[in-house]
């Protein structure tokens, strides 16, 4: 095993977990001295800094989101003189405000710190050349991973979005080893290769791919290593967090959270108290080293678990598993909670069904209905009626078996089901709400 | 063995969805000799019997419709009361077990499709009874 930092990458979880509270706590005191919207808050909340005495007691402190970030436009909650920035990224929230985060010299080599462990540990490293096509800019996405590359000691081809052709062209004149992007890109990008002849198995020099931003699935995984002939690994970052932070080493078997750097808790999205070792819930994060902004308990909206359990690269850091989905998209159904994402990996994996569906929930006398509507795969049509309720009894089944609650499915016409650009809305909930 | 091929399209409960199959399979230059609508929740299945059932299924696939082809039998019966009859009452004789029906006029009498579980053996059957199923030149 190739580590960046190998002490630090197979510490054993005690040593990880001293550094973390010693981290904390100088964080904590450093916020309670230097930040007056967190004083006020640990006020409020009844906690000194000399309270912080154990990891447990950081359930004591107050949790944060992005309306903190929103409300203190642009820069109220910086911590370090502004002297001491360096660089901004600016997120475009949908709704509102805009979120600045601001980066020290330190905070840009954290960041990098974080990515060139990551490469490395699926392999990369100086001999490498990566192409950045993340959009550079605002976007923490673009200069986040170039650093990263850099810190690495790799060559970086900084292609940022776009002309398709062309970083084709010049992932095969540069010899090009690995690119980072978006799932979705490489897959058109895959697409548009093909149209022009080129095979990436046999063109080029690809092995890896470091893919984030937005949701994809084991399928797709699959889909892009066959074509491409490489490994894709899953990246997780947030640009509050800094931007692309961690990725899945060689395993590929959950994404490495460096616990000198981040700690991650998990709690229940409704009641906000720890989940069990290995159970999902909604991630909270503390950047233990973040100067200019610090990042405290931060409840991101997305939902997964953790597990401490050794990897089998010998890693030590908490690796985080699959998201399951983000809490704002949680619906309850008879007191459970469902999210379209386990429902679009459900489908996902049954092949004669499309991942195009609708969820719609309604009230059928004191009960709750939901109903699933999915789009067939057009090969998979036939005139045999029973055969297509067949497909249909089995998709119910293997939700009914991942959600615990039962669903109604329906198939529909291939192409019947709404197209969504960017975010979808995917859950019709007619319920009438007391 | 005389079989015939049938066009099914999945259509959605749409208003106007159902034309856009019809007009395609008109633009084609296929004419309908019958047709049924088998009528499920969120769509249905349309059924044709058609002249030019390939240049149909080309011109559907490439509108993006979802069409299969299955094989049905097509035989004549009298155009008289009772006629329809003659044939269920020989078919459960024969034990032919019939999954779908339709049925419709032409020219010289009228045809009944059938869609049948064991379609090489229900022809055997039918013939050797002295039915004969018409191919698709037999039915324009
Ligand atoms: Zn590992």
């Amino acid at each position: 095993m190739e580590c960046w930092n190998h002490k630090i990458e197979t510490m054993g979880r005690e040593d990880i977990e001293r550094m973390q509270l010693s981290s904390l706590k100088e964080l904590v005191s450093r916020l309670y001295d230097s930040s007056p919207h967190y004083h006020s808050r640990m006020r409020e909340a009844g906690v000194l800094p000399g309270d912080i005495r154990s990891l447990q007691d950081i359930v004591r402190l107050p949790s944060m989101n992005k309306l903190d970030l929103r409300d203190n436009y642009p820069d109220k909650l910086f911590t370090a003189p502004p002297e001491d920035v360096i660089r901004y990224h600016v997120s475009s929230g949908t709704t509102g405000k805009p979120t600045v985060v601001g980066y020290t010299r330190n905070d840009i080599e954290n960041w990098s710190e974080s990515l060139a462990r990551s490469f490395a540990s699926f392999g990369l490293g100086r001999k490498d050349v990566i192409q950045v096509s993340n959009g550079y800019g605002l976007f923490s996405g673009g200069l986040g991973m170039h650093y990263g590359v850099e810190k690495l000691g790799a060559a970086v081809v900084p292609a940022s979005t776009g002309g398709t052709k062309k970083q084709i062209d010049l992932i095969k004149d540069l010899n090009v080893t690995a690119i980072a992007c978006t799932p979705s890109y490489l897959v058109h990008m895959i697409e548009v290769a093909e149209g022009m002849g080129l095979d990436f198995r046999n063109d080029t020099r690809m092995r890896a791919a470091i893919l984030g931003a937005e949701p994809w699935s084991e399928n797709m995984r699959r889909h892009i290593e066959d074509r491409m002939g490489i490994k894709a690994q899953n990246c997780y970052g947030a640009s509050e967090l800094s931007g692309p932070l961690f990725t899945e080493c060689q395993e590929q078997d959950g994404i490495h959270i460096w616990g000198d750097l981040c700690l991650v808790e998990v709690v229940d999205p409704e009641t906000g108290e720890h989940v069990g070792d290995g159970e999902r819930g909604e991630l909270v994060f503390t950047m233990l080293k973040r100067e200019a902004l610090p990042i405290i308990r931060y409840r991101i909206g997305d939902l997964s678990g953790i597990t401490w359990e050794k990897c089998n690269c010998g890693r030590t850091h908490p690796r985080l598993q699959r998201l399951t989905g983000r809490v704002d998209d949680m619906i309850i159904i008879r007191g459970i909670n469902v999210f379209p994402s386990q429902v679009e990996h459900v489908l996902g994996e049954i092949d004669e069904v499309t991942q195009q569906y609708m969820i719609v929930v309604e009230s059928r006398g004191v009960m709750d209905n939901m109903a699933v509507q999915v789009e067939l795969d057009p090969k998979a049509f036939t005139d045999d009626i029973l055969a297509l309720r067949g497909i249909s009894s089995k998709v119910a089944k293997a939700l009914q078996e991942v959600l615990n609650v039962k669903v109604d499915v329906q198939l529909m016409e291939p192409g019947s089901l709404p197209r969504f650009e960017g975010k979808s809305k995917r859950v019709i909930d007619k319920r009438v709400m007391m | 063995m005389t079989l015939v091929k049938q066009l099914s399209v999945m259509v959605e409960n749409r208003v106007g969805r159902l034309a856009e199959v019809t007009g395609t399979i008109g633009e084609a230059g296929a004419n309908i000799l019958g047709f049924s609508i088998a009528e499920g929740e969120n769509f249905g299945i349309v059924r044709f019997m058609l002249d030019r059932t390939d240049d149909a299924y080309n011109a559907l696939k490439a509108n993006g419709h979802t069409v299969s082809c299955s094989d049905v039998i097509a035989l004549p019966i009298e155009d008289n009361p009772g006629g329809l009859h003659r044939v269920a009452a020989r078919c459960a004789q024969l034990g032919v077990n019939i999954v779908y029906a339709y049925a419709f006029r032409k020219s010289d009498g009228a045809v009944l499709v059938l869609k049948v579980d064991d379609s090489a053996r229900s022809v055997r059957m039918l013939k050797a009874d002295g039915f004969n199923p018409l191919d698709v030149e037999e039915l324009v």
